[in-house]
């Protein structure tokens, strides 16, 4: 913390560059801010309960849906995962299947539902946008004002991925893009021993699901090459949208109030998943920013087995550890973290470095280091060691990977034994 | 030049320098270094006692290295290997010491890498000098008879095709 007050500018501009956290695209287009559009659905709620929802005809449903979605998000926003768990397990077989027929927005989004539920209804789901987004590509392929070809690009982009929740090869646990947010599972819900939660960090949003090197790409390998008496489930998620790079220091992912919002949505998708698998070991990987996310979280309510920060921001102040959970944290010597961890000045940094938790473990992320001549070089490799700590690449970030994997293996039989 | 200029030209400079820093288009195949992880597992499995026997989970696992590692194209066309198996040891072999007598075992050529997580679990790493494999045997505590737990990981190579 003293390095930060001693060079506030440095740490300010180091700031504007370390959350760049570099090797991800931009957000995409379809992304609104938060408050943005809660405002626009508070206004126009109206009141519907789960109870409606077992009982309405299907016809009756289908009017809901399209006269009144905030209805809808109004049940989601103010359900209590244990609730809802509840009231799932009252409904007959064929009520649920219904439902997730009828209503598969909600019931794909809704927390303390099982986990195989909301990914069969987020499939359904899919289907139907994927029809949706079929009619818009053809419409604006005909139009004559041609649209964009970042504009096209993001469309077919987000159709491949639907394409492939549609065919079963991703499983979507959560899908909102009006509200910046999506959750990807990977594993078997019923052969889970642990629960891995990913929360990637700045620039991260619904295209990096999306794209060539994905930022799923940490949990699945943790899925794929899971200790097999220790088979884990993983989710990675979007809860809310994240930072953005800016060079506005005012407004960019230095502002931590984007990351501490994000952090109330990240609580309740975590009570949801406790709700549905009660009792099993959770871990918590969190990468930069993503490490307020997890922070804020907690400040939120929600718990962990464990919480692992890689390349983290820490904590804003104010924050404080929760008995019981351990904490560890890694990153490189050069880490381009290190130039401003520990500093805030009201919403902009982290007043609490990583390695500043109370009894917090520190990792060492295994990279050999170079020295580098100047300080773009220095800055550049700063950046590079940061990203690396995210990556599913055992070639470029393998000490952390198998080290969190083992860790994995080491609460699953905690908890059983 | 105002403050904010310099800060956007010094990030673009960053980021571009970050993903033109990236490993070359030349370097190892993948099937090359798939096979210097099955040589350095093979390895290790000799290095078991008597009456050990070795079942692979499935065949190594091939995936897309990170865009950091990949080349500036990004990471099609690049990937890693992973092998898991287990090592299922003789009656009454004690797999704490077995672990712990593994570097001793297998000599020259390979190197302790440390293990930042401290867990019951009996646990070694190993690195095998000049191929960059790393190689973890851990303790499966729950299973009877006794058995280890083997996962390497290559380098990253490039997928020939």
């Amino acid at each position: 913390m003293l390095r930060a007050i001693h060079l506030p500018t440095a740490a300010l501009a180091a700031a504007a560059m370390v959350f760049a956290l570099g090797s991800h695209a931009p957000s995409a287009d379809d992304e609104r801010p938060v408050p943005q559009v809660r405002a626009a659905l508070a206004s126009s709620v109206h009141q519907l309960t789960l109870d409606d929802i077992a009982t309405l005809s299907h016809a009756q449903l289908t009017a809901e849906v399209a006269h009144s979605p905030a209805a809808l998000q109004s049940i989601l926003d103010s359900t209590a995962p244990t609730v809802a768990s509840t009231w799932w397990g009252g409904l007959t077989l064929a009520t649920r299947a219904q439902l997730v027929h009828d209503v598969p927005d909600l019931i794909g989004a809704l927390d303390g539902l099982p986990a195989e539920v909301r990914v069969a209804a987020n499939r359904v789901g899919a289907r139907e946008r994927l029809g949706r987004l079929d009619v818009l590509l053809t419409g604006l392929v005909t139009h004559e004002d041609s649209p964009s070809a970042g504009d096209l690009e993001a469309l077919e982009r987000e159709r491949a991925y639907l394409t492939k929740v549609a065919l079963g090869l991703v499983q979507l646990y959560l899908y909102n893009p009006i509200r910046g947010s999506i959750v990807e599972m990977a594993g078997d819900p019923a052969a889970a021993t642990g629960i891995l939660f990913v929360v990637p960090g700045t620039n991260a949003s619904i295209a990096t699901f999306m794209n060539d090197d994905p930022v799923t790409s940490f949990a699945n390998w943790q899925v794929q090459h899971a200790d097999p008496s220790a088979p884990i489930l993983a989710f990675t998620v979007l809860a809310a949208p994240m930072p953005q790079i800016s060079v506005d220091l005012a407004s960019g992912p230095q502002n931590n109030t984007i990351a501490t919002a994000a952090g109330a949505d990240y609580a309740r998708i975590v009570k949801g998943i406790d709700a549905a698998f009660p009792g099993l070991p959770t871990l918590s990987y969190e990468h930069s920013a993503g490490s307020q996310v997890g922070s804020a979280a907690e400040m939120a309510g929600a718990r962990f087995t464990a919480r692992f920060l890689a390349a983290g921001v820490g904590a804003t102040d104010g924050y404080t550890t929760v008995p019981g959970t351990a904490y560890y944290a890694t990153q490189a010597k050069d880490d381009i973290n290190r130039y401003y961890a520990g500093f805030q000045m009201g919403d902009i940094g982290y007043g609490i470095g990583p390695e500043e938790f109370p009894g917090i473990t520190i990792v060492d992320p295994g990279f050999s280091e170079k020295p580098t001549g100047t300080v773009t070089a220095m800055l550049a490799e700063g950046l590079t060691l940061h990203n690396r700590l995210f990556s599913g690449d055992g070639s470029a970030n393998g000490t952390v990977l198998k080290d969190v994997r083992l860790l994995l293996t080491s609460l699953a039989d905690e908890s059983s034994g | 030049m105002p403050a904010r200029s310099v800060a956007a030209t010094v990030l673009v400079g960053t980021l571009a320098l970050s993903l033109t820093a990236c490993a070359p288009a030349a370097g190892p195949t993948f099937d090359a270094v798939r096979a210097q992880s099955e040589e350095a597992v093979t390895e290790v499995v000799a290095a078991m006692p008597t009456g050990s026997t070795y079942t692979a989970s499935g065949d190594p696992t091939s995936t897309p290295c990170g865009t950091g590692s990949a080349t500036v194209d990004g990471p099609r066309g690049t990937a890693f290997a992973t092998i898991q198996g287990q090592v299922t040891l003789p009656g009454a072999a004690d797999a704490a010491s077995i672990i712990a007598d593994l570097p001793t075992a297998l000599g020259d050529g390979w190197a302790v890498e440390p293990v930042g997580i401290d867990v019951d679990l009996a646990t070694v790493r190993l690195n095998r000098a000049g191929s960059g494999v790393s190689v973890d045997i851990t303790e499966r505590a729950a299973d009877a008879p006794v058995a280890l737990d083997i996962l390497a990981v290559s380098s990253c190579g490039r997928v020939e095709r």
